[in-house]
């Protein structure tokens, strides 16, 4: 993990409105070039809008959003992705009536250079050697971990400097929740920067360098994920402690 | 199984009321097509001649179905796990059969017996003396109620037995009933086919017989039929070793001359048939405005008329036209001649060169490439032929069909773009298909208010764009509406549409009510496409080119791009797609292909008015993609075929061409929701292969069963 201290993407003072109802309040995040930056809190806490309006699918009604020190709030999510950013959905949301292959080729829609395309599709496929057995294989006949795996290979496959995840462990049996931050954690190390909203803060907690804690639309804690999982307020309301 | 046993059975209650109400239902459904007149209507077409009618077959195919079902669920049933007897015997079966037809038989005989106490025909106009004649067959009644219920248990019986044929006899007999029954309903087809000049009079006296088909003829239909289902299996095994004979044995030149001299032949032909045969009087559009505006006269249309066939006569001259003849009759004399010496040469070579090892191995290698590209290029060329020369067989009335049915195909490859790829449902198509035919008329028509007087050709790209561009401004106000709301903002535009071209506001460009007029027909050089024998090959050509566009389309960025947004807009953005920009480009090029079809529309009827374009077309145009298969393009012909070519022809029963329509849609639905030929993609199931690689997953699964782990 080459961490360097230039923030990746920044949110600075952001609110949020969906119609009368404030979502976000002066939400500060910095995601850091290199790192894994995790955005935890429970159900309704604006985690996925946060996601949301960084991707420019809502604009936000106050703030900034910087991405590699320009402005990117109001700019399309096409244009974001062509900047670099990628997303992992929540629910996986892979397309079901495509293959395996047809998925990940989709990832690359925008790019243009075939060899390199190749060549990550190679790369994908070692971090993902499942997917590989599968290639023709219509997504939607594939079990739920898979079809995340499939999501994060896809994502890769824009070769993203920066990757977005919404609750990756969402619906996973256990055991495949630590396959997928495993790979999350290789994914980091192969130079990708994470930006990963979760639930499962335990498990968050242990690949991150740095948290953020959304409650109710509000940043109340950051620190580095070291520092979080001490955190006693932290223990008690997320870390399942008594 | 004992008596005793069935009869257990039959006591059971559960399958008891089943089977009476599917016999209760069919007999419903028996009466009501009596008491909507269908019967009688379709009992003046005869399937056998003078033997039987087609209400009668109704009411038959009823009954036989009635039984049929009844033991169809009856197995299901008992196939379900958990059923107490999970077995059932011949006895039972036909039993149950009896019943479900007996309870139809009781139905109509009850129905004929009320008849006889009350007058119903003051409520129920369709209770005619002539649908009585045909449910009792001149017969008092009380004498036919008993044997109509027997009649209706025996073919429910009927029903019944079928289903205990061994398959292998089943599907001849079944399908050698239907195409009996199917060319009975289309013998007026058959009529006009087999009437025209070059078929031998002999087949028709031989087939048809005044109201019906003959007996002989019935008989002979059903033996071919048989005798066709019993051989099919083996098709593909003959063909693949004829092809591979070809290869083998008969030398290269000749396999060419032969295909390019056929190509000459039929191009000649074509050409032939285009240009010189008006024997066959065709609709003039001249004629049919000759009722809706003054200022053409009946003796003016004659005059058009006339001229029409002396300028093609001009045209060509006498020489031009005995010189394509006898290039005719000189290449099918080659061809006759080549196909025999491809026969010697390949008897020769067979005779020569068996034993040589390379021949052997070009027969007997299933991957070989020349084999592959040998029977593509075949049923390319054969396919090719089949097109070129559908109108020449058939004559004028049923190339119309073939014309009407191409307009809705042509509409049905532009609706796929949006509806199919683009997965956006839009209700109002049919607004593009006028726009396309209004822009026509307005360019080329003289009478026009603009008075341009463009050719066919000239206007069409500017019909193309014109209508492309209405596409566009359809399809910006609704990018940020999905599935039912798009649905019904689309209706609406399509509605919009037409109350525009109905306007008075537009009225003195488009004519309001009346249209607009004069349209001339298209032409090829100095040949005019006049009749639907001809605008044929305009139409064909247009689906060909809407059918290689979708093709390619699909497999493209394009097509992906479409794919993705279909299924998942948003995620599909996070993917980088613009879907602003595609789903303009699906509406814009879903509105230029329609717009082809809508300006062959007018150039076929040289008149067009507001109330053709009506919703029904949209909705046509959209069940057609249902019934094919929402995405697959030979859905489409297929579709097309069905639900525009099979109504033409049963023209007569036009009453009852919504009340089918319904009942087919209903019917597809329910039995076969992803249409008739669906996509590959959508039906593809998990091979065994893709089976196992699973497998490690339930292993796992158990293993971890027990030390589960909670993860908050």
């Amino acid at each position: 993990m080459q961490t360097d201290e230039h923030p990746i993407l920044e949110l600075r003072n952001i609110d949020t409105h969906y119609g009368p109802i404030q979502v976000l309040r002066e939400v500060n995040i910095s995601i850091r070039s290199g790192d894994i930056t995790c955005l935890l809190g429970g159900n309704a806490s604006g985690k996925s809008t946060t996601l949301r309006t960084i991707l420019g699918m809502v604009t936000p009604s106050r703030g900034s959003i910087h991405f590699r020190g320009n402005h990117i709030e109001g700019i399309s999510t096409t244009e974001l992705v062509q900047l670099g950013v990628s997303m992992v959905p929540e629910n996986r949301r892979i397309f079901g009536r495509m293959t395996v292959l047809e998925n990940l080729e989709m990832g690359a829609f925008l790019r243009k250079d075939s060899n390199e395309i190749d060549k990550d599709m190679e790369r994908v496929l070692d971090l993902f050697p499942r997917l590989r057995e599968r290639l023709k294989q219509l997504g939607g006949t594939m079990s739920g971990g898979e079809q995340q795996m499939l999501a994060m290979a896809r994502a890769l496959m824009s070769r993203p400097s920066l990757l977005l995840m919404d609750e990756p462990s969402m619906g996973l049996s256990p055991l495949f929740v630590q396959q997928v931050f495993s790979i999350i954690q290789e994914i980091n190390e192969q130079g990708t920067t994470i930006f990963m909203v979760e639930q499962n803060a335990n498990m968050a907690l242990s690949i991150a360098n740095y948290g953020y804690v959304l409650q109710t639309g509000e940043i109340v804690l950051s620190d580095t994920a070291d520092n979080l999982r001490d955190n006693k307020m932290m223990r008690q309301a997320y870390l399942g402690e008594t | 199984m004992t008596d005793s046993n069935a009869a257990q059975m039959i006591i059971e209650r559960k399958h008891a009321t089943r089977t009476m109400l599917i016999g209760i239902y069919s007999g419903l459904v028996a009466l009501f097509i009596c008491l909507i007149g269908m019967v009688e209507t379709f009992g003046e077409r005869d399937i056998i001649g003078g033997i039987i009618s087609m209400g009668h077959t109704m009411l038959i195919i009823i009954a036989i179905g009635s039984g049929a079902i009844a033991v169809k669920t009856l197995r299901e049933d008992m196939s379900t796990p958990g059923a107490t007897i999970n077995k059932t015997s011949f006895v039972v079966e036909i039993f149950v059969g009896v019943t479900a037809g007996l309870i139809v038989g009781a139905t109509l005989s009850l129905f004929v017996f009320a008849t006889e106490l009350v007058d119903m025909r003051s409520v129920l106009i369709n209770v005619s003396p002539g649908l009585l004649e045909m449910l009792t067959l001149q017969k008092p009644a009380s004498q036919v109620m008993v044997t109509m219920t027997v009649l209706g248990s025996l073919l429910g019986g009927i029903g019944a037995a079928i289903f205990n044929i061994a398959p292998r006899i089943r599907l001849p007999l079944v399908l050698g009933l239907t195409s009996i029954v199917s060319l009975g309903m289309l013998r007026d087809m058959l009529k006009i086919v087999l009437t025209r000049e070059g078929w031998p009079s002999v087949l028709l006296n031989f087939l048809v017989k005044n109201q019906g088909l003959s007996i002989a003829g019935g008989t002979t239909i059903f033996a071919t039929t048989v005798a066709l289902v019993i051989i099919w299996p083996h098709l593909p095994v003959i063909y693949d070793k004829t092809v591979r004979i070809i290869i083998a044995y008969v030398p290269k030149v000749l396999q060419f001359s032969v295909g390019i001299i056929f190509a000459i032949t039929l191009t000649m032909r074509v050409f032939w048939f285009i240009a010189i045969s008006d024997k066959d009087l065709p609709i003039l559009p001249a004629c049919q405005t000759a009722d809706n505006s003054p200022d053409v006269g009946l003796d003016k249309c004659i005059s058009i008329v006339s001229n029409d066939i002396s300028t093609t006569t001009d045209l060509l001259g006498t020489n031009l036209a005995t010189l394509v003849s006898t290039i005719i009759t000189v290449s099918e004399m080659l061809i006759g001649t080549f196909i025999l010496l491809c026969v010697i040469f390949a008897i020769w070579n067979i005779r020569q060169r068996v034993n040589t090892t390379n021949i052997k191995s070009t027969l007997e290698d299933p991957n070989n490439a020349l084999l592959i590209i040998a029977k593509r290029n075949i049923s390319a060329f054969f396919g090719v032929s089949l097109l070129v020369s559908l109108p020449i067989l058939l004559g004028v009335f049923p190339s119309e069909v073939l014309l009407n049915v191409g307009l809705y195909m042509l509409m049905g490859f532009g609706l796929n773009i949006v509806v199919g790829m683009a997965g956006l449902l839009d209700l109002g198509y049919v607004a593009f298909f006028a726009v396309g035919a209004y822009s026509t008329a307005l360019l080329t028509s003289p009478r026009a208010s603009i008075e341009l007087g463009m050719s066919f050709w000239a206007a069409l790209p500017i019909v193309v764009l014109i209508t492309g561009a209405t596409g566009l401004l359809v399809g910006a106000p609704v990018l940020r509406m999905r599935g039912d709301y798009l649905a019904i903002v689309t209706l609406g535009f399509g509605e919009i549409a037409r109350f525009l071209f109905l306007s008075d506001w537009f009225k003195p460009w488009l004519g309001g009510a009346q249209g607009i007029i004069l349209i001339p027909p298209v032409s090829i050089g100095n040949i005019q496409l006049i009749g639907p024998h001809k605008l044929y090959y305009l139409i064909i050509t247009g689906c060909l080119i809407a059918l290689f566009i979708s093709a390619r389309l699909r497999e493209s960025r394009v097509g992906r791009a479409w794919m993705a947004m279909s299924e998942d807009e948003q995620v599909a953005e996070t993917m980088g797609i613009n879907t602003v920009y595609y789903k303009l480009l699906a509406f814009g090029l879903g509105a230029m292909i329609a717009s082809l079809s809508g300006a062959v529309f007018a150039a076929k009827l040289g008149t067009i008015f507001p109330h053709s374009f009506n919703v029904l077309v949209s909705i046509t145009a959209l069940s057609l993609l249902i019934v094919g298969g929402i995405g697959s393009l030979p859905g489409i012909i297929v579709g097309a075929l069905v639900l525009v070519g099979l109504p033409e022809l049963l023209r007569e029963f036009t009453e009852y061409r919504l009340l089918i329509y319904g009942a087919v849609l209903i019917f597809m639905m329910l039995s076969r929701p992803e249409g008739l030929i669906p996509r590959v993609r959508q039906t593809r199931k998990l091979d065994d292969q893709e089976l196992n690689q699973d497998a490690w997953l339930h292993d796992e699964t158990e293993a971890n069963n027990g030390p589960s782990v909670t993860v908050t």
